[in-house]
């Protein structure tokens, strides 16, 4: 089968790696620093990145199984059942808004080191208007310039990561040495949150015709963000002390400021909103198409399906979401807290993986049949290592690190929000989602079927 | 199992339902795709020619290259092209399958909520 537009190879990894380089992602690298000796946390993000490879394996038997942009969703369902599948979709889009709330916090930040005239809580007003208008309007990053706008920024980071350890002579304190290994254990559990979206290639598969595509984007995604991220908190942590950009939320800033003069923070500023274009645009279009497919199955309120009658955009879904992630960086505003969204982000990435590998597991067993163009090598194997590495890292993201004694009140608010948000999701799935439900089956029931019936037809409504 | 004449006869009924809508048209009005469906009990396709939000043309068979490819079942095509099943459910459960960017299946879907809501 062929299509007229397919999506190539390079738009895949740009896709996947361009969502998951956010500017948050600056935040949380500096957290991953945070917990390791000297210049040393590139080993615990490719070690990160390494898990997130084995991770993708699974993604890629399932989405080989059932090949479609509902795909969580549906193998989740396959796999356990349709309350489990609503409740982990819906903890996986609410994450993935308060990830675009922290996003937007953060690239504020950005905008008010920038222009420091300005206040915060116009350039957070702003840029979420902005970017709910481009999602209303329909106006997205696709093909072409989604592959120019991700590959140059990885092409940036990379070359002043270079030139930042080349001035600095390669001068490098302790890189071998990670130091205490619980603290280079929850490093790696915060290193997983900087490769959160790189699964987010699977929709693309209804946009490839070669399924062989999906996997090794995610391949692509990983490892492009391995080595970007890696190469790149070496440069900052051997040019500004580590104890200054484990403070801020912008550390990416002041490693620019410190190389480039003001000229870097204008470069970063650019890089900034490169990188959040990217994540917004992939991030809140694709969950707002989400809540409105949620909400045609009956499982959110028809409200929630409305369609812009010019754009055929779910327009209500995407305000809906804008009122959420305004929420959030409203509330990261007034109390500072923007790491409570790096360990509920990591968190919620670790409990997704977890499911992901035993559903695996389970649809080997429920549907030993069923065509796998992907199967993981070695059996059970890669699975089970998935499940209990992640379900370790799941229960290191919180807990406190003695070395950095300061980050467990946010640890614990990030525990709290992230069991309040499963419980609210979870009750809602349990008690408003069957009387939604049932309301529409007995709309259904009324309605008179258009269908013709011949005269064998047997075949009720 | 629905034959071909059958869903034929109802993508008949789909172009008329969806040309005399004005709000699908003007909605649609910068969409210009060329789809195919598959029947895959059957084994039957069927190409249905969309320009500028109008559909042009419908039948039996394969014509040129696809922007936008649904599989599912012959039941479930004839009755999606009746405006008796909401496809979004059937597609969240695996059992209606699309090729094509996920504004292309919000479109499509978008065209059985405008003209029959209550779906």
């Amino acid at each position: 089968m062929k299509l007229r537009r397919q999506v190539p190879r390079r738009t895949v990894i740009s896709s996947g790696a361009g969502l998951a380089l956010a500017t948050v992602a600056y935040t949380s690298n500096m957290q991953v620093a945070s917990y390791v000796a000297g210049d040393s946390a590139w080993i615990a993000i490719l070690t990160a990145g390494i898990i997130s490879i084995f991770a993708s394996f699974c993604f890629s038997e399932l989405v080989g199984m059932y090949p479609t942009a509902a795909g969580i969703k549906l193998f989740i369902e396959k796999a356990f059942n349709e309350r489990a599948a609503l409740i982990l979709a819906g903890l996986y889009v609410t994450i993935s808004v308060f990830v675009v709330g922290a996003e937007t916090y953060i690239l504020s930040n950005v905008f008010q080191a920038a222009v420091p005239g300005v206040p915060m809580l116009f350039w957070i007003f702003l840029i979420l208007t902005i970017i709910a208008l481009m999602n209303i309007r329909g106006i997205t990053l696709a093909g072409n310039a989604q592959d120019l706008t991700a590959y140059f920024m990885f092409a940036s980071l990379l070359a002043v990561s270079l030139y930042a350890l080349f001035r600095g002579g390669f001068a490098l304190e302790s890189p071998l040495q990670p130091g205490e290994p619980m603290g280079f254990l929850q490093a790696v559990a915060v290193g997983i949150f900087l490769y959160l979206g790189f699964e987010w290639v699977t929709p693309l598969v209804e946009e490839v015709t070669d399924f062989k595509l999906i996997p090794q984007g995610m391949l692509g995604a990983v490892g492009l963000l391995a080595v970007t991220y890696a190469l790149f908190s070496v440069a900052m942590t051997s040019t500004v002390a580590k104890e200054l950009l484990a403070s801020t939320p912008i550390p990416h800033v002041l490693f620019a400021r410190e190389i480039f003069g003001p000229v870097g923070v204008g470069f970063m500023l650019l890089m900034s909103l490169v990188a959040s274009i990217t994540t917004f645009n992939a991030g809140l279009m694709t969950a707002s198409r989400f809540v409105y497919a949620l909400s045609r199955d009956r499982a959110l309120p028809v409200a929630l399906s409305r369609l812009h009658p010019s754009y055929a955009t779910p327009w209500a879904a995407i305000l809906f979401l804008f009122l959420i992630a305004g929420t959030v960086s409203m509330a990261i505003y007034l109390t500072g807290a923007y790491k409570v969204l790096i360990f509920m982000g990591a968190a919620v990435e670790c409990i997704l993986y977890v499911v992901v590998a035993l559903a695996v597991l389970n649809l080997r067993r429920r549907e030993p049949g069923r065509e796998r163009p992907f199967r993981i090598p070695g059996g059970p194997t890669i699975p089970v290592v998935v499940a209990l590495i992640y379900g370790a890292l799941l229960l290191l993201v919180f807990v406190p690190d003695p070395s950095n004694p300061g980050d467990a009140p946010e640890q614990l608010a990030a525990l709290v929000t992230l069991v309040l948000t499963l419980a609210g999701i979870a009750l809602y799935v349990f008690l408003g989602v069957p009387r939604l439900r049932a309301a529409y089956a007995a709309r259904r029931a009324a309605r008179r079927r258009r269908r013709p019936r011949r005269p064998k037809d047997t075949s009720a409504n | 199992m629905a034959t071909s004449e059958e869903i034929v006869e109802a993508l008949l009924d789909y172009q008329v339902q969806c040309n005399n809508n004005q709000r699908l048209r003007r909605m649609q009005r910068d969409w210009t795709r060329r789809l195919h469906f598959i029947a895959e009990d059957t084994g039957d396709v069927f190409t249905m020619e969309v320009v500028r939000g109008e559909i042009v043309s419908v039948g039996a068979g394969r014509w040129g290259e696809p922007d936008i490819v649904v599989t599912a079942s012959s039941e479930d095509l004839c009755d999606m092209f009746w405006g008796d099943l909401n496809p979004s459910q059937k597609y969240l459960r695996g059992e209606i399958k699309v090729k094509a960017s996920q504004e292309d299946v919000m479109r499509l879907d978008a065209i059985t909520m405008i003209i029959w809501p209550e779906t």
